[in-house]
């Protein structure tokens, strides 16, 4: 089965600075893969460079097989982003900027609305995004990640400045859309949504991948959490 | 979706004019102050030489090409990094898209209101606009591959040489001797000017950046005008007020006339930014400062004074609300 992304030796630059340095890692179609990292690991980096925000300095990096490291724009236009949240246009209103970004309002309820409604975007809709909280800020730019149908999404913390209901409400219907075919990379700092959902991850340090997460390895962080955070925080050092 | 980051940004500029257009005095002012001025002002240049106002009308239209042109290229580059919209942001044809329409309407209507103040010349303002055009794309570039080129030669380190304790004694030594030497140059083919005008701008390029999300961290953790004032200004004043005082004791008047120009306006605009990136996001407050200095030069066309009296109600008015910011950002 082709994957959904594969990237092999990649390396992205911040200006003249190394921060993402020989990273490889395989995202199979149709599942939940999960970057951990200390902050200033190179996490957001590699999620924007690979989401078509930021150019690739070297390597490969292919879309369901097809090499794309050289064409931003074809990375960009293939996987969802939730956009920073401190960049949401304070004047526009949620469903403006989603309406903006991709489908109109309706037909992004009609298609995400399991999200929607795990999110509370409805009661948003009016709402300028300089009237939010960074709770709502958060809400929004998740469902921004789902504007238009795609196959792949990344969203770099999720789960931050949401309540405890909505983040396990989200992490909910994310696994479930996950199952339905959804491919899913997030960046993640909590060890609950690592073990419990995710099929596959990487762990950085310094711009380099310290620890390659399989299956197995999650499933046994699951059994054994005190063994797992252990070994992970080993690699994190 | 075609043309969305140009639907998105004039999106926030609507919302941004009703917001301005629900106080019915800034719109009153706006409706009858701004024909006013322009009156005032068509009377005031049509009774200058032909020749001035050509040079007036190539002035404006490269200035205003400039800011545009440099505008609109980092907002492209903002939008493909960080804008919510950036999967449309990535190809050259939206860039274009986005980037030719506001370009060409912002030109298109400096030239009208360049008509209406009876100041068009239409090979000045062309040639003008094409001028400012390419220097206004060119300075990103030029900005950028500067701090590449100083971050590989200043010292890993990072002392940052302006925050120094000794930078304000050492840069008005700087200074001062620059202004000797300005002075020394022949006074003929103004040469001295010239150098001092190049000082000038490596003085803005070196002191004139402000960040806004330093300002406003800084509000939020307390810090008051004055003190956001003292961060930023000595260091402008110490590098060109003695060359000034120097070039003014030569008696180079046209250098110390650019020097002199130099030293109020940059610390006027620095000022104002400051004051700006208090209470509002950074690309509101950098159209709000531009506004404020062309609706400056334009008053300044009809009546002098007007001018500088406009920038001194904005600085108050800016600091007077800031004062509230301070501590709670919105």
């Amino acid at each position: 089965m082709t994957a959904a992304i594969s990237i092999t030796a990649l390396s992205v630059n911040r200006g003249v600075q190394r921060i993402v340095d020989n990273v490889s890692a395989t995202v199979a179609s149709g599942s939940w893969f999960g970057v951990i990292g200390a902050n200033g690991s190179g996490k957001t980096t590699l999620l924007r460079a690979i989401a078509g925000r930021l150019p690739i300095a070297g390597g490969n990096c292919a879309i369901f097989g097809s090499e794309k490291a050289a064409d931003r724009n074809a990375r960009a236009q293939a996987i969802g982003f939730a956009p920073p949240i401190e960049h949401l246009p304070a004047l526009l209103t949620v469903r403006e900027l989603l309406e903006l970004a991709g489908d109109p309002a309706p037909v992004q309820q009609q298609r995400n609305a399991a999200l929607w409604q795990a999110l509370g975007i409805a009661e948003l809709l009016n709402v300028p995004a300089g009237e939010c909280s960074s709770g709502m800020r958060q809400r929004a730019a998740l469902a921004l990640a789902f504007a238009l149908p795609y196959r792949i999404v990344i969203l770099d913390e999720p789960f931050n400045w949401l309540d405890p209901v909505a983040a396990f409400d989200t992490r909910a219907v994310l696994d479930a859309m996950v199952k339905g075919g959804l491919t899913l990379i997030t960046a993640l700092h909590d060890l609950t949504t690592l073990c419990g959902f995710c099929d596959s991850g990487i762990v950085m340090a310094k711009g380099r991948i310290s620890l390659q997460l399989d299956q197995a390895t999650l499933r046994a962080g699951r059994n054994n959490a005190a063994a797992f955070e252990s070994e992970l925080v080993a690699a994190l050092r | 979706m075609r043309f969305a980051l140009l639907k998105h940004d004039i999106a926030i500029a609507k919302a941004a004019l009703r917001r301005l257009t629900r106080r019915i005095g800034d719109l009153l002012t706006v409706l009858i102050g701004l024909p006013l001025l322009a009156i005032v002002a068509r009377a005031w240049l049509s009774g200058l030489p032909s020749n001035t106002r050509d040079l007036v009308a190539y002035g404006v239209s490269a200035v205003i090409a400039m800011v545009l042109a440099k505008t609109l290229l980092e907002r492209v580059w903002f939008h493909r990094t960080e804008g919510a919209l950036a999967h449309f942001a990535q190809g050259m044809g939206a860039q274009l898209g986005y980037i030719l329409p506001l370009l060409l309407a912002g030109i298109l209507t400096s030239f009208a209101g360049m008509a209406a103040l009876g100041i068009f010349h239409p090979e000045s303002a062309v040639l003008g606009a094409c001028s400012g055009v390419i220097s206004g794309f060119a300075i990103p570039f030029v900005r950028e591959a500067a701090r590449r080129w100083w971050r590989n030669v200043a010292p890993k380190r990072g002392i940052d040489l302006l925050r120094h304790r000794h930078a304000p004694a050492v840069g008005a030594a700087v200074s001062a001797a620059i202004g000797a030497i300005c002075a020394a140059l022949p006074q003929a083919g103004y040469l001295g000017a010239i150098a001092a005008g190049v000082y000038g701008l490596a003085v803005i390029l070196l002191t004139g950046q402000v960040d806004a999300k330093v300002v406003r961290y800084m509000t939020l953790v307390g810090h008051t005008a004055t003190s956001l004032l003292r961060h930023w200004l000595p260091i402008q004043f110490a590098m060109l007020l003695p060359l000034t005082a120097v070039l003014l004791v030569a008696q180079s008047w046209v250098a110390a006339g650019v020097v002199a120009g130099l030293a109020a306006a940059l610390p006027v605009i620095t000022v104002l930014r400051i004051f700006a990136y208090r209470l509002f996001s950074r690309l509101i407050a950098d159209w709000m400062v531009a506004g404020l200095i062309v609706g400056a030069a334009y008053a300044s066309l009809s009546f002098p004074p007007l001018g500088p009296a406009i920038l001194m109600a904005a600085m108050i008015w800016l600091a007077r609300r800031g004062s509230d910011a301070r501590w709670l950002l919105t």
